[in-house]
Order: C-alpha cells, then sequence, then structure tokens
C-alpha cells in the first residue's frame, strides 16, 4: 500500500512537470526544464517526507502548507531568482513575478524573454500544483484526483502560451499516459502488479491516440486568445525626434557613423514606418510590445526570400533599430531589450541605443517577382482607410488651400491612369522628373514646406520626396505611408558600413492583393552623388522591374502615359535663369548692401535730428554729436560726467586746442539746461560750430581708417539720442 | 532773482561783480596764503554761504592765518578763542556781573561776539565747553540767564583741530560735526610756494597791513545775493541722490543727513556766484560734494581698517549717480 502510495507520488511529481513544460511555447524548453522539475520534484517529495514512512496519517495539512511555501520560496530565491539576490531586488522580483508576471506575459511577444519574475510564476504555479496532486494523493483515495492540478497548470500554460510557437502534442500525449498510469497505480492493492504492467500498453495507446487526434480538436484551429482580452501599455513617446526630422541633418553631415551589417549586404534597411500625418509631421502609430526574440510575420501574401543580418550599433541616436523589412526573429545581445510593432514590424530598443549594442536578424523580404501593379486597386481595409486621411493641420477647422493644388497636380501626373497601381507607379516616374535632389533644401515636410517644394524650389531631399509622394497619393485616394530607413552603404571587408549619408524615406502604397508596396520618387542622381558602393538589393530590382512591367502596359493600352512636368509658378529660380547656388550670395550681398546703408546713413540721419527743433534741443544735440565724437577717442560713457569733466576728458586726450571747443561747448549746455532761461538760436549755432570743430579733432587724432571701422562697426547703429 | 531773459541779464551782471569782489576776496588772502587757492576760495565760500568752517590739519600749515586773513579783508571783527580743557562755557559766550553803581546786572560779552571766531584746537575743549558753541552756531546768538544776545552778521566759526596728537582730546560729537558746513584741510604748501614765504615779508606784519577789500556790508549783499541764485529742478534731485546714496552705502554706519543737503545747495549757489554765474550748474555740486559731506560720514569699522574714509566714499558715489546733463532736454 506504501509502496503504491509512493509510486503514485512519482506518477504525480512526473504529471506536474509535464503539465509545467507546456510553457515552452511560453519561453522554449531551454529556461524552463530546469524550473519545472525541480518544482515538481521538491514539493512531492517534501509531503512524502513529511506524510511519514510509517504512519498511515500524515500531519495536519497546514504544518505540510507552511512548509511548502517556506521552501517554495528558498527554493526560487536560490534558483530562478538568484541574479535578484545579488542586487538587493529580491522582494520586488519575486512579488511582481507572483502577482503580476502574467499580465507581462501577456502583452509580450512570444517567446517572452527568460526573465527571473517570468520564471517565478512557472516556478510557483508548478510547485503548487505538485503539492496539492501529492496532498491528495497522499490524503484522499479518489483515484484521478491528483491529475487536477496537473490540469490546472495546463490550462494556464495554454492561456499563456496560446499565441507562442511549437506545440504541446507530445505533452498532451504524455499527460494522458501518466494520467492512465496514475489511475492503474492508485486502483490496485497490495503487490499484485499485474494489472499495471497489462494496462501500460493501453496507457501508452491512449497517449499515442492523444497524439495523433490532437490537431483535429475543433478548437486548436482558432484558439481563445486572452492577449485580445488584456489591455496593452499605453503607447509611449519613445524618441522625442521623429526619424523623418533627422534625415536632413545626417545628409547634411553624411559621415557620421551610424552601424554596421554584416550578413545580407544588399537590401535596404528600414528603421521607422509613419502612418500618421498631422498636417505638418509624419509620427507612427506604431504600439510596441516586448519581445523575447519573435518578431510576427507580415500577413500580406507574396514570394519572399530569407535575409540573415547582424548590426551593431556604433554612433545612432534614438531607439529605432534597423533591420531589413521584415524581421522574422530578432536575437539582441548584451542585454538589449527589444519591442516591436506586430502590425508593421518596426522594432525598437526599450532603452536609448548605446554604442557596441548588437543584435541578430532572420528577415523575409518581399522579391516582388512577377508582381505586376499595373492592374492592382486600392486596399480598402481600416489601416487603409486610415492611411488616406488629410487633416487640416493642428487647430485649422478648414481643409488647406494647398490640398486642392496638391490634388491638381497629382491628376495632371497621373493622367490616364486607369486603376490605382498606375497612378501610384506613374506619381512615383512623376517626381523622379518634376524634381531635383538636393541634400541643401531646408527641412520640413508640412503642406506649407510641401507647397514650396512642389511650387517653387523643386529641389529637396529624400524627406521631400517621399512625404510630397506620400501627400499627392492621399490626394487621389491612395493609402500611403512613408519609411525612413538606409540604402547602400560603403563596403568594408565583410561589413557593410552604413552611415548617416546612407539615410533614405520612401512612400509606400496598399495595394490590394500586394499589401504596402515601397515606390522610389527619388531621382536617380540621388544614389549617385552619395557614392555607394553597395549595389542595388534583389528587392529594389525586382520592384522597379515591377513598375516598368506596369507602366509599359499603360502605353501599350494607349491612352495612359506619363505626362511631363507641368508648367511652375512664375518666379521660380530655376525659370529666371538665375542659378540656385548664387541665391544665398546674393542674399547675403543685399544684407551686406543694407547693413552698410544703414550704419552710413543711420549717423546722418541721427545728427539732422539732432539739429532740427528749438534752439535748447539742438544745443542738447550739438553735445551728443560730440560725446558721439569722443567715443572715438575712448569716452566709454558720459553718465556720471559733468559738462566740464568731459570737455577735460577731451582736452586730454585731443589736446588743449578741443578744450577751447569743449568748455564753450559745455558752459552753452549748462546754461541751456539749468540757467531756466531760453537761448536763442545763435547759441544753437555757436554750440553746433563747435561740436564740429570737436569732430574735425577726433579725425585728425583717431585717423580716418579708426573712425571709419567705428562708423561700421554695429554699435554705431545703436548710439543713442 | 528775476526769471526771464531780462531778469537773467540783470542777474549775470550781478554775478559779475560778485565773482570780481569774490576773486579780490581771494587774492587778497592768497598774499598770506600762498599757493592754497582752492582752500582760500573754499573759506570764502563757507563765509558767504553762513556757515562755519572746521580746518583740520596740523600746527604751523596756516589755519589761524587763513582766519586772520578773512577777517582782515572783510574788515570784520575777529577774535579767537584758545580751547583748552579748563576752558568754560562763559569764558565763551560772557558773563552777567552786577553793576553796583545802576544797581543791575550787565552783560558782558565773550569772544564769540565778533564776525570771525577762530576756536584753536576746538578739540582740546571739555564736551560742555564745546556745546556751548553749539547754540551759536546753529541760532547765532547767544541766551544768557534766558536773554537772547545776537551775535554780529556775517558770523563764522572757524575751528582748527590737529588731528595728529589726540592725548588729552575731545573729539567733537556728530552732532557739532553737522554743525560745520565745511571739513578743509589745509596740507602743507608746495616747494614753490614754501620759498615764497620764507622770502617775503613777515606773516604778522603783513596781516596788520593788509587792507580790507569789502566792508560788512558788502559781505551781506554777497551772502543775500547767493541765496536768491537760479537753482534748476534736476539739480536739487541730483543733490538729494548724491547725499541720499550715502546713507544706503555699505561701507558707512551713518550717511548725510538732509542738513548735509541744504549746506551742499548753499554751497554751490555761492560757488556758481563766484563763477560769476546766475545758476548752478553739475559742477558745482560735484565741487563741493567732498568738504561739505564727507566729515559728516562714520565709516564702519571694517572700511576704516582696509583705509577707506568719508571722503573716498563720497568720491565713489560722485562716480556712481548719474550727473543730471543736456540729455535730458
Amino acid at each position: 500500500m506504501k509502496l503504491r502510495r509512493y509510486l503514485s507520488l512519482i506518477v504525480t511529481a512526473c504529471l506536474t512537470a509535464v503539465a509545467g513544460l507546456a510553457f515552452h511555447r511560453i519561453f522554449g524548453f531551454g529556461p524552463i526544464v530546469s524550473v519545472v522539475v525541480v518544482a515538481a520534484v521538491v514539493p512531492t517529495v517534501l509531503s512524502a517526507l513529511l506524510a511519514g514512512p510509517k504512519s498511515d496519517r500524515p500531519w495536519p495539512l497546514w504544518i505540510s502548507l507552511v512548509l511548502t511555501v517556506l521552501a517554495s520560496v528558498g527554493t526560487v530565491t536560490v534558483t530562478a531568482l538568484r541574479p535578484a539576490l545579488g542586487d538587493g531586488s529580491l522582494p520586488q522580483t519575486l512579488r511582481s513575478g507572483v502577482l503580476s508576471s502574467w499580465k507581462s506575459i501577456l502583452t509580450t511577444l512570444l517567446p517572452a524573454p527568460a526573465k527571473p519574475e517570468f520564471l517565478v510564476l512557472v516556478h510557483v504555479v508548478v510547485w503548487l500544483a505538485a503539492f496539492a496532486s501529492a496532498e491528495l494523493a497522499l490524503r484522499t483515495s479518489l483515484r484521478a484526483a491528483p491529475c487536477l492540478p496537473a490540469f490546472g497548470v495546463f490550462g494556464i500554460a495554454l492561456l499563456l502560451g496560446v499565441d507562442g510557437p511549437g506545440s504541446n502534442l507530445g505533452l498532451v500525449a504524455a499527460t494522458v499516459v501518466l494520467i492512465a498510469v496514475l489511475i492503474l497505480v492508485r486502483s490496485g492493492e497490495g503487490a499484485n502488479w499485474r494489472p499495471i504492467l497489462l494496462g501500460l500498453p493501453v496507457a501508452g495507446a491512449l497517449g499515442g491516440l492523444a497524439f495523433l487526434s490532437g490537431p483535429y480538436v475543433p478548437v486548436s484551429a482558432e484558439p481563445y486568445n486572452p492577449r485580445e482580452q488584456v489591455a496593452a501599455p499605453p503607447p509611449q513617446q519613445r524618441d522625442s525626434v521623429s526619424p523623418l526630422d533627422r534625415v536632413g541633418g545626417w545628409l547634411h553631415n553624411g559621415n557620421q557613423f551610424l552601424f554596421t551589417v554584416r550578413g545580407d549586404k544588399t537590401e535596404d534597411l528600414r528603421l521607422a514606418v509613419l502612418d500618421r500625418f498631422d498636417g505638418v509631421t509624419w509620427s507612427s502609430t506604431a504600439k510596441f510590445t516586448p519581445t523575447g526574440s519573435r518578431v510576427p510575420s507580415d500577413p500580406e501574401p507574396g514570394e519572399r526570400r530569407s535575409v540573415t543580418q547582424q548590426i551593431t550599433i556604433r554612433d545612432m541616436p534614438g531607439i529605432w533599430l534597423p533591420a531589413a523589412d521584415r524581421p522574422r526573429q530578432v536575437k539582441p545581445q548584451d542585454g538589449l531589450g527589444v519591442v516591436v510593432d506586430p502590425d508593421s514590424g518596426t522594432m525598437a530598443a526599450a532603452q536609448p541605443l548605446r554604442p557596441g549594442q548588437t543584435y541578430r536578424i532572420d528577415a523575409r523580404v518581399r522579391t516582388w517577382k512577377g508582381a505586376d501593379f499595373g492592374g492592382a486597386s486600392a486596399a480598402q481595409d481600416a489601416e487603409a482607410q486610415a492611411a488616406r486621411q488629410l487633416p487640416n493641420g493642428p487647430g485649422a477647422s478648414k481643409p488647406p488651400v494647398q490640398i486642392a493644388e496638391f490634388r491638381a497636380l497629382a491628376q495632371r501626373a497621373t493622367a490616364g491612369a486607369t486603376t490605382s497601381g498606375l497612378q501610384a507607379v506613374m506619381l512615383s516616374q512623376f517626381l523622379k522628373q518634376y524634381a531635383k535632389y538636393d541634400i541643401s533644401a531646408p527641412p520640413g515636410h508640412s503642406y506649407r514646406q510641401l507647397d514650396y517644394f512642389l511650387g517653387e524650389a523643386r529641389r529637396g531631399t529624400p524627406e521631400h520626396f517621399a512625404t510630397a509622394y506620400a501627400l499627392l497619393g492621399r490626394t487621389l485616394g491612395l493609402p500611403t505611408r512613408v519609411k525612413v530607413g538606409f540604402r547602400g552603404g560603403t563596403l568594408t571587408g565583410d561589413e557593410r558600413v552604413i552611415r548617416s549619408g546612407d539615410v533614405m524615406v520612401w512612400p509606400e502604397v496598399k495595394l490590394e492583393d500586394y499589401g504596402w508596396v515601397p515606390f522610389d520618387p527619388i531621382p536617380e542622381q540621388a544614389r549617385r552623388s552619395k557614392g555607394n558602393t553597395v549595389a542595388a538589393g534583389e528587392t529594389q530590382k525586382g520592384l522597379a522591374q515591377a513598375q516598368q512591367n506596369a507602366i509599359n502596359q499603360n502605353r501599350g493600352s494607349g491612352p495612359g502615359k506619363v505626362p511631363s512636368a507641368p508648367p511652375v509658378k512664375p518666379g521660380a529660380a530655376e525659370d529666371s535663369g538665375i542659378p540656385l547656388w548664387t541665391l544665398p550670395i546674393i542674399g547675403i550681398a543685399l544684407l551686406l548692401l543694407a547693413y552698410l546703408l544703414a550704419v552710413m546713413i543711420a549717423p546722418a540721419l541721427r545728427k539732422r535730428r539732432r539739429r532740427s527743433g528749438p534752439p535748447a534741443a539742438q544745443i542738447a544735440g550739438a553735445w551728443h554729436q560730440a560725446l558721439e565724437h569722443l567715443n572715438d577717442v575712448g569716452l566709454a560713457t558720459a553718465r556720471t560726467l559733468t559738462a566740464h569733466e568731459v570737455a577735460r576728458f577731451g582736452a586730454k586726450h585731443l589736446g588743449e586746442t578741443a578744450l577751447a571747443h569743449l568748455r564753450p561747448l559745455a558752459d552753452l549746455v549748462n546754461r541751456s539746461r539749468f540757467s531756466g532761461s531760453t537761448p536763442d538760436p545763435r547759441a544753437a549755432d555757436a554750440a553746433w560750430e563747435h561740436s564740429d570743430q570737436v569732430g574735425r579733432l577726433v579725425t585728425a587724432k583717431a585717423g580716418r581708417p579708426k573712425r571709419l571701422y567705428r562708423r561700421l562697426h554695429p554699435r554705431s547703429l545703436k548710439r543713442g539720442r | 532773482m528775476t526769471e526771464g531773459q531780462n531778469g537773467v541779464v540783470d542777474g549775470e551782471a550781478l554775478a559779475g561783480r560778485f565773482a570780481q569782489m569774490f576773486a579780490a576776496l581771494a587774492g587778497n588772502i592768497e598774499r598770506v596764503i600762498r599757493g592754497k587757492r582752492d582752500k582760500v576760495e573754499l573759506a570764502l565760500i563757507c563765509l558767504l554761504s553762513e556757515g562755519h568752517l572746521l580746518l583740520e590739519d596740523v600746527p604751523g600749515v596756516g589755519k589761524t592765518t587763513l582766519a586772520r586773513a578773512i577777517s582782515a579783508s572783510v574788515e570784520a571783527r575777529w577774535t579767537r578763542i584758545q580751547f583748552t580743557p579748563d576752558l568754560l562755557p562763559s569764558d565763551i559766550t560772557g558773563v552777567s556781573i552786577f553793576n553796583q553803581g545802576k544797581n543791575t546786572f550787565e552783560f558782558h560779552p565773550g569772544p564769540i561776539f565778533a564776525n570771525l571766531v577762530v576756536a584753536d584746537e576746538i578739540n582740546r575743549g571739555s564736551p560742555k565747553t564745546q556745546s556751548a558753541l553749539l547754540e551759536v552756531m546753529e541760532e547765532r546768538r547767544v541766551t544768557v540767564e534766558g536773554t537772547p544776545h545776537p551775535v554780529p552778521r556775517p558770523f563764522m566759526v572757524i575751528a582748527t583741530q590737529n588731528p595728529v596728537d589726540m592725548d588729552g582730546t575731545y573729539p567733537l560729537p556728530e552732532a557739532q560735526l553737522d554743525r560745520f558746513l565745511m571739513r578743509v584741510t589745509m596740507g602743507y604748501p608746495d616747494h614753490q610756494s614754501e620759498v615764497a614765504v620764507l622770502a617775503g615779508a613777515p606773516t604778522g606784519a603783513m596781516l596788520d597791513t593788509m587792507p580790507p577789500i569789502a566792508g560788512r556790508e558788502d559781505v551781506g549783499r554777497m551772502i543775500e545775493f547767493a541765496t536768491r541764485l537760479h537753482v534748476a529742478a534736476p539739480l536739487y534731485d541730483y543733490v538729494v541722490r548724491v547725499v541720499a546714496s550715502t546713507r544706503e552705502h555699505p561701507e558707512l554706519r551713518l550717511g548725510a543727513s538732509p542738513r548735509a543737503s541744504l549746506a551742499l545747495l548753499r554751497a554751490a549757489r555761492v560757488r556758481a556766484a563766484a563763477a560769476g554765474r546766475s545758476f548752478i550748474v553739475p559742477e558745482d555740486v560735484k565741487a563741493l560734494a567732498v568738504p561739505v559731506i564727507a566729515h559728516r560720514l562714520i565709516v564702519t569699522p571694517e572700511a576704516e581698517l582696509r583705509g577707506r574714509t568719508g571722503a573716498d566714499v563720497v568720491g565713489e558715489v560722485l562716480a556712481n549717480v548719474p550727473t543730471p546733463q543736456a540729455a535730458a532736454v
């Protein structure tokens, strides 16, 4: 009897362990095997010991409960929570592991990282189940009752890992076998082992049956997914600077060493997907979810090829992680926390990037072989509807006037196009010819700035081309978005070095049956000017071919034709025959001329003003004029000096001759100001005569070059009354 | 003085005569006080402002001679009181003595009843005796047994004190210092002036033969004229700013009182008239600020340890307070 009891404990431990291994869909087998085995065996052994080797009456349940809780805490502390033991975060990790780790798992893309707080949940669930199973086996005679806790573990693992990789069929089969064995063990009495031996093949057969029939169970086709019921964490502002806003700066400072790529050396590297336009800026609506390694796959059909990359960050700002589109799996190193937007596959780091961080990417890249966009229509799903919106802009109640101009331009550019796919292709071709690539163009992509780009400047960076394309496309009803990434680079040994000058922006249009299709409205000049050593990738070639096919097909059918550039607004620099590069020089020259005029005219105007008005004002003006002259020989301020002190200063620096003019001028000023009488015009004339004489003396003393320098100094514009 | 074009012309003419007289007085005094024109002018400004002068310097630099020369030049009666610790107030003010013949008390005026009173080594007198000067310096009268006895006009006390030999002296209290319009330091004469002193006639003989330049009435008219000089409104503001700045100065334990503002303006008027002007200019205020204000200030012990004096502080104040200039026109 006792032997059967102990045997049943072995079976319950195995049963609980097998059930616990169902967590492999969350973490993979590697991290959890040891945790599950320990959590299944230790409480079972503890219960067996407490039951006593001889007594038929085990200890009271509460004693076992207390002891198993203590043992559980101790065990998890030295196993799963050992890393937290060192840094003092043990209580917090234990608490969050028991209470809230399930929420984190449900909001993490599977497989989840084997964090200690996550493994605590596995430990606790399996430990409690093993303890309950053992106690049921020891304290009850119900044959199948000890199986129930294992079912609970299985249920929890299934719910938390329903979206995870791998299958539980083998574990289900093992569970069925162990349940059968448990029932066999607990059914017989004494030393009669024959029924057990006979029943073992039956149990195996049941397990095999479960393994084979599992895929056909109806519930497995569309399993209940608790993740859909869990509110995702609110989206965070992860980077204060949009990658699109960095493009201008990166292009200007093109040598910033951003990262290196090992492995595939041709594909474009996507950084961010920007799908929302508010009239001023493009931003991302991505809802990032932590991931262990998996990135949900692209639901769109189409031929793909596998790409493997190892990316090492050097001087990359922000949090966005570059990768070939679209990643399937990411393997971060050095504690790099990765979050993923399940919809777009965009990846970001949980913390700002640091030099030296490395991650490996397994991606599936569309090849676009055989694609033909000529007959494609625009997608109509909810995402596409959102990607057609043209907001009025911040604070505006009416649509901006530019939208009508954009629409007219887009309609002219796509005249003759019969499908949305053709419109998208023609729009791309149109922009390639319509504007020129110029990294000196001022950054910005608001309505007003794009109006300037399309209507006046017709020179821009990829930022302008891509955002203009997206905006023009939306005016035609095409669902568009913008991607920021990198193209080309420099091959150095087995590495592809990506610098800031390799940044690229391109638009995408969502077409029915094709999904998001990238377009390249940027002139070929852009690629040539960068001097990339990396050839265009297979994907780019396939895409270009598909778009060319669409154009050829359209030409063949008759009416459609890529239109020539429409006339631009009069006054544009391009038409006036003035090279664009001369404009800044002309502007600077004009500013310089205006400044020279100001510094030359301002003193004359000031003197004219000082010499006008009643005699008292004229005398005061003469005094100020004299003070201005004396500034040129070092008079910093006359604020606390009396008129005669100023005169003495002038005599000291200009000689006694100056005193002969400054002293009477000081007397005139004093009399005018303090005598209470009204000076006559002759006094004013005399004051100006003295002041002019002082000016001549200063010129003779300081020299004309020095006076001219002082005249040209900006301070001369500020000289007072 | 009347305002307006004509008034100014009249004022200018009077100011011109004032300046001539002032220059003649200064020139006369300078015959015996050589090389000290500025001190002489300050002393005359003090006289014509009806103020009192405190001469502070070592013995033998001409303090008493200056007082005698002024009195000789203005044909005024002068007396000299040598202050000693046993000097009694009645020795200064005078006493009432019973006249048996007339069977009444008769007041016998003391040496204070003179136009120019030289209080020599005033800090050697007892505080009680020093305070006897207070009433007469401010009120210009002496009250004995309830009867006021006015002093003659012009009336000016020229007190001297030796700042070096301080043993057995009673430093003048702030209240009494405040009653002096100016404090002037004579200083040693320069080499050339001292040679001229040696080569010239004895000072005593010269003083005895010095011709009077102006009578007491002339001096009275000059005083009257100076009080009527025009002062532009910004100058009142300037005077107050200068004086008030001393009250906020961190290196001063005691700033100047409104009496200092009044004194400064009064002296500035005389200086303006002496320059032949019928109006005051900022130069007048600035030139007189140190002799008029400095002795009324008490410097903090810390500043004193650094060697700072009241004159330094006034100079700093003048360098920081903006002057009213033609800019305001």
